[in-house]
């Protein structure tokens, strides 16, 4: 018996309507007030809500990975925070208040960071130059 | 018996119903009640059980209220629904044990003992599971994978129950074709 055959049996077989009694009970227990909806269901449940949602999260999360705020705040590489206090100290004797001493210091010290690839790049010279220098072993 | 889905015109009765409207109840029940009743004969084989589940399902349906602006697939939320009413009914303790009873697959009826079996007494020896996983493939047009999320199992093993329940139906199909000639 192939498939097809199989499944216009299947279909054929006498399946049950729903009696109408059934359609009165449904219609008589799910009895419904009529009930304007919100906007802010109307908002909350629809698609281009929930999609706009999600590109402003994607959006803001890419923008804070641009703008670099991140870095400023959190200082990563070795020896930062001494120059950080260093031109913090300096600023501060020259007569800038403290907090506007710490954000210039900070920016100061975050764009004088050379971009990751460059970083990368570096290294790997070193790395090459220290290979040729060991005469071709590691 | 498989009718072409019209999504677009099941989410605005859905919103109509959201807003309270009681022809957006009657218009759903006309769309979807024939399906329903027969998924839910594939899960319970008395009829009066059967329709007490799809009663279940317009109650529910009724008294949802905004959430039902965000269904997307309201074929499969319907059927969904049904499915895990179905299951909540056999969690319950009393009415489980009977429904147990009611629905161990039987054994096999061989045809010389039990004279001609049609497709429709073929179907009722498999289980539960099997059966559903018939009727909304063949019947009703779900692809495997969309079993697989009404139901609550991979598409694989939806795949795999289908696979079951045609190798014995077509067992015993066979045999009574066999019996005939």
């Amino acid at each position: 018996m192939r498939d097809a055959d199989l499944r216009a049996s299947i279909r054929q077989a006498d399946w049950p309507e729903p009696s109408p009694d059934l359609r009165a009970r449904v219609l008589r227990d799910g009895a419904l007030v009529e009930r304007p909806l919100a906007w802010t269901d109307r908002i909350w449940f629809s698609r281009g809500w929930r999609r706009s949602l999600a590109a402003a999260t994607v959006g803001v999360i890419a923008l804070g990975y641009l703008s670099g705020t991140s870095a400023i705040v959190a200082p990563q590489m070795p020896g930062e925070m001494a120059r950080i206090a260093a031109i913090e100290e300096t600023m501060r004797d020259a007569g800038l208040p403290a907090d506007e001493a710490a954000i210039f210091a900070r920016r100061a010290v975050v764009d004088s960071r050379p971009p990751a690839w460059s970083m990368y790049a570096s290294t790997s010279l070193q790395r090459f130059e220290m290979f040729e220098m060991n005469g071709g072993r590691r | 018996m498989t009718q072409a889905r019209d999504d677009r015109r099941d989410r605005a009765l859905l919103a109509d119903l959201a807003a309270g409207k009681p022809q957006a109840l009657a218009d759903l029940y006309d769309r979807h009640a024939a399906p329903l009743v027969r998924h839910a004969m594939a899960l319970v084989s008395q009829r009066s059980d059967a329709e007490d589940l799809v009663h279940a399902v317009f109650t529910k349906l009724a008294t949802t209220g905004a959430p039902l602006l965000g269904v997307r697939q309201p074929a499969s939320y319907l059927h969904r629904t049904l499915h895990t009413t179905w299951v909540d009914l056999r969690r319950r303790a009393a009415l489980g044990q009977r429904l147990e009873r009611e629905h161990a697959p039987e054994p096999v009826v061989l045809p010389a003992a039990a004279g001609s079996i049609d497709a429709m007494r073929a179907i009722d020896t498999l289980p539960a599971e099997q059966r559903e996983v018939v009727v909304l493939h063949v019947l009703e047009g779900f692809s495997f994978r969309e079993i697989g999320g009404l139901t609550g199992v991979s598409m694989f093993t939806a795949a795999a129950r289908y696979r079951l329940a045609t190798g014995k139906l077509r067992t015993l199909l066979q045999r009574e074709e066999r019996m005939r000639s």
